[in-house]
């Protein structure tokens, strides 16, 4: 009964949405200000629905945005899949956050992924990015709230 | 600010050792893909896979980038122009391709250097692809384009533009082929300077606006400028080609070598279309037999 309430379709249609988005193309010397769409929709669902997303939803679309974008196949995946953990963990905490402040805690959850992507670029030998590559969880930090309040109204009009 | 819906009190305590499992099973799977993915190629025809079951996705994201460049074509000219500016394009393009080839032949006659004349005499093969995608990640160099294997693209594949040597194929799906840009720091071009003839390596550095070469002698005549050709050693691109031209060249006396600097010729973070250019058809070198010219 709990379960029916959650509505599926607009959980995937908000991924799909987000990894269309991030694939759009766009200048190359911009790139650094897309904000990590797929990440956001991941947080808000594990802060809203954790019971009915998990850590193996997230891994699943990080395979999916890694086989997108062709990066190396877990890239996003482990990304996700520590983000989830994340926002799972606190997502009673975060809920009840002032939006100022879960906006703040999204950011760091954005930059601690980056933390992490620094590290496996490191290992794997790949180019080791610039100074603008740590300020795009700024960007989600700035998108943060509007989307929150987008996902919300859509899911409550649904009911 | 949200209100918690009165289903979910009821699961307050989640259990959050399975989220631990949870995460240390996925967490390591990922890991494990990723190096397998980065040491070997078992993970090839996945990929492969997984680029198919995805490219529905590709194709929603290129529709809605073209409907909104045709509407913005729709209102500045009319239908049959825009087809008759596209069709003009493309053969300038190719056109175009045919001519780049010119200036190296030039500096190679002026060198007598018959010796190479197998650069230019022969027709390339090459078809026009366009650009679907543009990697997510801008420190990795890499796009997507809309031809595949079954147009007979290959890896290792050089890839053009109007205005040099773009890079070359990295992985294939039937429908749609992955392309490493020069500029990636992973890529590596052999190349000639075409005013002297020196050979040497081109770096990517990450950046789109710059090569580097390290390996320059000292002693060399190398100038700011200078035209880089791509050599055609190692079998990978064809010859002749512009690659990029000689920005700086860097030196502190007591190193044993000097590092040049050089932009690329290719518009990489530009355009929409580019050309896969096939190798000459064992074009069998008649090098060794002595020009019977006077």
């Amino acid at each position: 009964m709990k379960t029916s309430r959650f509505p599926t379709s607009i959980f995937v249609l908000s991924v799909l949405i987000s990894v269309i988005v991030s694939i759009l193309p766009q200048p190359l010397d911009w790139n650094f200000a897309q904000p990590y769409w797929t990440a956001l929709v991941l947080i808000y669902w594990h802060i809203e629905a954790p019971e009915n997303v998990g850590i193996g939803s997230a891994f699943f679309i990080g395979i999916g945005l890694d086989a997108v974008s062709g990066n190396l196949l877990g890239e996003h995946a482990l990304g996700l899949v520590v983000m989830a953990f994340i926002a799972l963990k606190f997502h009673r905490r975060l809920r009840f956050f002032p939006m100022w402040q879960q906006a703040l805690a999204v950011a760091a959850i954005l930059f601690n992924d980056r933390v992490l992507s620094y590290w496996i670029r490191g290992l794997s030998g790949q180019t080791m990015p610039d100074i603008w590559f740590w300020t795009t969880p700024l960007f989600g930090l700035a998108v943060w709230p509007w989307l929150f309040m987008l996902l919300d109204r859509i899911r409550h009009q649904r009911r | 600010m949200n209100s918690i819906p009165p289903g979910k009190q009821s699961k307050l305590f989640i259990d959050s050792t399975t989220h631990v499992i949870q995460l240390a099973t996925f967490a390591s799977l990922a890991l494990a893909l990723m190096i397998t993915d980065y040491h070997s190629n078992l993970l090839q025809q996945m990929r492969s896979v997984a680029s198919l079951i995805v490219y529905p996705i590709h194709a929603i994201s290129d529709v809605s980038v073209s409907s909104i460049s045709y509407v913005i074509d729709f209102f500045s000219s009319r239908k049959q122009l825009i087809e008759k500016n596209n069709l003009l394009q493309t053969s300038l393009l190719t056109n175009q391709i045919e001519l780049l080839q010119l200036e190296s032949l030039k500096a190679e006659n002026t060198r007598l250097l018959a010796m190479m004349d197998s650069v230019g005499n022969a027709k390339q093969k090459f078809i026009l692809s366009n650009l679907k995608n543009v990697s997510l990640d801008p420190y990795n160099h890499r796009i997507l384009l809309d031809k595949g294997s079954s147009d007979g693209i290959f890896v290792g594949q050089a890839l053009l533009d109007d205005k040099g040597v773009m890079g070359q194929i990295t992985d294939t799906t039937p429908i749609s082929a992955f392309a490493m840009l020069i500029s990636d720091s992973s890529h590596a071009i052999p190349v000639m300077l075409n005013r002297t003839g020196l050979r040497t390596i081109a770096f990517g550095t990450g950046s789109m606006r710059e090569l580097v070469l390290p390996n320059i002698p000292p002693t060399a005549d190398i100038q700011s400028g200078d035209l880089l050709v791509s050599s055609g050693l190692g079998d990978r691109f064809p010859p002749g080609f512009p690659v990029a031209v000689i920005l700086r060249t860097e030196y502190t006396p007591g190193d044993r070598f000097a590092t040049s600097f050089a932009e690329p010729s290719a518009a990489l973070d530009r355009g929409r279309q580019v050309l896969l250019i096939w190798p000459q058809t064992q074009h069998t070198p008649n090098t060794l037999e002595t020009p019977s010219e006077p």
